[in-house]
C-alpha cells in the first residue's frame, strides 16, 4: 500500500472504522499518513472527556418548559380547528352579509317595496283567479256586515232586502273587481241593469290604451231596496274578482239633524209673529238679522238631511271592470306529483340563483373592504415576523 | 399524535438529553467560544423544540439536533465575521481528563488536542463543520450531509481539503503526531481508570 492509497482508504473510511493490517504496516513506515491517522483519532476524542457545562444543561431544560404552550390552549384551537373556525367565519359572514343587505343591494326589491301599495291590487290578482276566492271574500264581506248591524241583518234574513231603512238610516257602499273577456258586452250589461234598476252613474273612466288591458271605473247610484238585486246581477258579469261591502248607520245622525231642523223651524215660526209684533226699527233689524241666520241653519240642515237621504236611499257602487288579456287566464287544473316536484325544483334553482347572484354583488361591493383588511393583515405579520427574525 | 405542553417538553427532553454534549460541542468547536456555544446550543435546543411537532423521524434525531445546530452556529458566525478571537479558547469548556496510566502520554494528548482545537479554528466555517460533524462528533457522511444540506460528493471533497489543511497546520508540530496512535477504545479504558 502508498500514500494514495492510504490516504484514499482514510477518505472513504466512515467515522469509527478501524484500519486494516496492511494499511497499518503502511502507517508505520510513512510518517505523513500516521499523523493523518493520528489526527482522526485525536478528532474523535476530542470532546469525549468534555463536561457539558450545569448552566447550560439546566437553562436549556428550563427554556422549553417556559416555550411549552399552556394545554388547553392547544387543545382547544389547533390549526386545524382554527382552519375551518376561520372557514366557518367567513361562509357565516358571506351568507349573512347577503342575506341582510340583499333588500338593500337588489334595486327590484328596493322599487317592489316601495310601490307595494300601488300594485298591491295587481299582485294579488293573479292569486285570486278562479271564482273560490271571489266567493271567499264575498263570504267575508257578509260577514262583517252582519257582525256590523245584527238588526239589519236579521231583517235581511226574514225579508231578504233590508226593509230596516224606514227605521233604521243606513248608507251602503260596494266596492267590486270585475273582469271579463268581453269588455265591450259586459260594459253595456253593467248600463242596461243600472237602468233597470232605476240607478244613475255618478262617475265614469274609461280607458282604451292600445296594446293593454281595457278597464271602466263606473261609481254608480242604485235604489238601496234593488241593491241586493243590482249585486246579485252583477256577479253574472265577467268574473268577480273582489267585493267589498260596507254599511254606515246615520240614524243617530239622521234624527239629530232632522230634530235641530225641526227646532230652527219652528224658531223661525216665532220670529215671524215676533216680525208682525215689532213697533220700533231696531226691533225690526233684531229680528230681520236673527230670521237670516235661522234661514241659513234651516237651508244647511235641510240639505244635510237631503244628502243623507240620497245616501241612504240610492246605495253606492264603485265597479273596476278590467280586461283579461290572454296572459292572464291561467288554466287551473290539478297538480300532479312530477307537476309539483318540477315547480319546487323551479322554484328552488330559481331561488338559488337570485341567492347566489345577491351574493355575487354583496362579494363585489365589500370587495374593496376586505382587499384593505387582507393587506392590513398581511402587513402586520410581516412585521410580527421581522420583529420576531430580528429578536 | 401531536403532544402539548408539559408532555411535549418531557418528550423532547427525553430524547434530547442523551444529545446535548453532542449539541453542546459541536457549537464549541464551531464557534469555539464557551459563552457563544452555550447560547448557541440553547438557541439549537429551543429552535428544535419549536419544531419538535414537524420532527417526522425520518433522521435520526441527534441528526436533526446536529442539523439545526449547524445552521445556528453558521448564522452565529455569519452575523460574528471577524469577531472570534482564538485567545477564547482558552476558555473552551473541555476538562482535561483524569491522569492515564502513563503521565507522559497523557500530557502529550492534550497538547495535541489543544493544538487541535486551534487548527480547527483556523479552517474556513463550511470545512470545520464538516469536520466538527463528521470528525468530532461522529456522523456518518450521509447524515453530515444532511446536516449541511449539501451533497456527499461535496461533503467528501470538502472534508478532504480540509483534513489536509489541518495536517498542514498542524505539520510545524508534527513530532506530536508521529508517535504511535493508540486505537480509540484503548485509550477510553486509561481515561476511565
Amino acid at each position: 500500500m502508498n500514500c494514495e492509497d492510504f490516504r484514499t482508504l482514510l477518505g472513504e473510511m466512515e467515522p469509527g472504522a478501524e484500519l486494516s493490517q496492511q494499511a497499518r504496516q503502511h502507517m508505520e513506515s510513512c510518517p505523513d499518513c500516521r499523523m493523518a491517522w493520528t489526527l482522526r483519532l485525536d478528532c474523535r476524542t476530542l470532546d469525549e472527556d468534555g463536561v457539558v457545562p450545569a448552566s447550560f444543561s439546566s437553562s436549556w431544560r428550563q427554556a422549553i418548559r417556559k416555550e411549552a404552550p399552556p394545554m388547553e390552549k392547544k387543545t382547544l384551537l389547533t390549526a386545524p380547528v382554527k382552519r375551518w373556525l376561520a372557514a366557518a367565519a367567513a361562509l357565516m359572514l358571506l351568507l349573512g352579509g347577503t342575506l341582510a343587505t340583499r333588500n338593500i343591494l337588489n334595486p327590484n326589491q328596493r322599487n317592489a317595496q316601495t310601490t307595494a301599495g300601488q300594485t298591491s291590487a295587481d299582485y294579488y290578482y293573479p292569486s285570486s283567479v278562479g271564482g273560490d276566492s271571489a266567493h271567499r271574500m264575498q263570504a267575508t264581506a257578509d260577514y262583517s256586515y252582519e257582525s256590523a248591524m245584527p238588526d239589519m241583518a236579521m231583517k235581511s234574513a226574514v225579508g231578504g232586502a233590508p226593509q230596516a231603512v224606514e227605521i233604521a238610516k243606513v248608507i251602503r257602499t260596494v266596492d267590486m273587481t270585475l273582469s271579463t273577456r268581453e269588455f265591450d258586452a259586459d260594459y253595456e250589461k253593467i248600463k242596461k241593469a243600472l237602468a233597470d234598476m232605476g240607478g244613475y252613474i255618478e262617475d265614469s273612466t274609461l280607458s282604451a290604451e292600445v296594446r293593454t288591458s281595457r278597464y271602466a271605473r263606473l261609481k254608480l247610484r242604485v235604489p238601496a231596496e234593488k241593491l241586493d238585486g243590482f249585486i246579485q246581477q252583477m256577479q253574472s258579469v265577467g268574473r268577480s274578482v273582489s267585493v267589498s261591502e260596507s254599511a254606515e248607520d246615520v240614524s243617530e245622525r239622521y234624527t239629530d239633524v232632522e230634530t235641530r231642523l225641526k227646532t230652527q223651524q219652528d224658531k223661525m215660526a216665532r220670529l215671524q209673529e215676533m216680525m208682525k209684533k215689532a213697533l220700533t226699527i231696531s226691533d225690526l233689524l233684531e229680528i230681520e238679522s236673527s230670521i237670516a241666520e235661522t234661514q241659513y241653519q234651516i237651508d244647511s240642515l235641510s240639505g244635510s238631511l237631503k244628502g243623507m237621504e240620497s245616501k241612504v236611499n240610492y246605495s253606492t257602487v264603485s265597479i273596476y271592470l278590467r280586461e283579461e288579456l290572454p296572459s292572464d287566464i291561467v288554466e287551473i287544473k290539478e297538480a300532479t306529483l312530477g307537476d309539483r316536484i318540477s315547480s319546487a325544483l323551479q322554484t328552488m334553482w330559481e331561488g338559488l340563483q337570485a341567492f347566489f347572484s345577491d351574493m355575487l354583488v354583496f362579494l363585489v361591493v365589500m370587495l374593496p373592504f376586505i382587499l384593505g383588511i387582507a393587506l392590513i393583515v398581511v402587513i402586520v405579520k410581516a412585521l410580527i415576523k421581522r420583529r420576531k427574525k430580528n429578536k | 399524535m401531536p403532544l402539548f405542553g408539559k408532555k411535549q417538553a418531557d418528550a423532547f427532553e427525553q430524547l434530547a438529553a442523551p444529545c446535548e454534549k453532542q449539541v453542546y460541542f459541536t457549537c464549541l468547536r464551531m464557534v469555539g467560544s464557551r459563552e457563544d456555544a452555550e447560547d448557541c446550543a440553547q438557541e439549537t435546543m429551543l429552535r428544535a423544540f419549536r419544531a419538535f411537532s414537524s420532527f417526522r423521524g425520518d433522521a435520526k434525531f441527534s441528526t436533526w439536533l446536529h442539523t439545526i445546530a449547524a445552521r445556528v452556529c453558521m448564522d452565529f458566525l455569519r452575523s460574528k465575521k471577524g469577531v472570534i478571537s482564538l485567545d477564547a479558547l482558552q476558555d473552551a469548556g473541555w476538562e482535561k481528563a483524569d491522569d492515564g496510566p502513563s503521565p507522559y502520554l497523557s500530557l502529550e494528548e492534550s497538547v495535541r488536542k489543544e493544538l487541535l482545537e486551534k487548527a480547527l479554528q483556523q479552517l474556513p466555517d463550511h470545512a470545520r463543520a464538516a469536520v466538527v460533524l463528521c470528525d468530532l462528533q461522529g456522523l456518518s457522511y450521509e447524515e453530515t450531509a444532511q446536516a449541511l444540506d449539501i451533497p456527499v460528493g461535496t461533503l467528501r471533497s470538502r472534508l478532504s481539503r480540509a483534513r489536509n489543511a489541518l495536517q498542514k497546520i498542524l505539520s510545524q508540530q508534527a513530532e506530536l503526531f508521529l508517535s504511535t496512535p493508540r486505537p480509540i477504545d484503548e485509550r477510553r479504558e486509561y481515561n476511565e481508570l
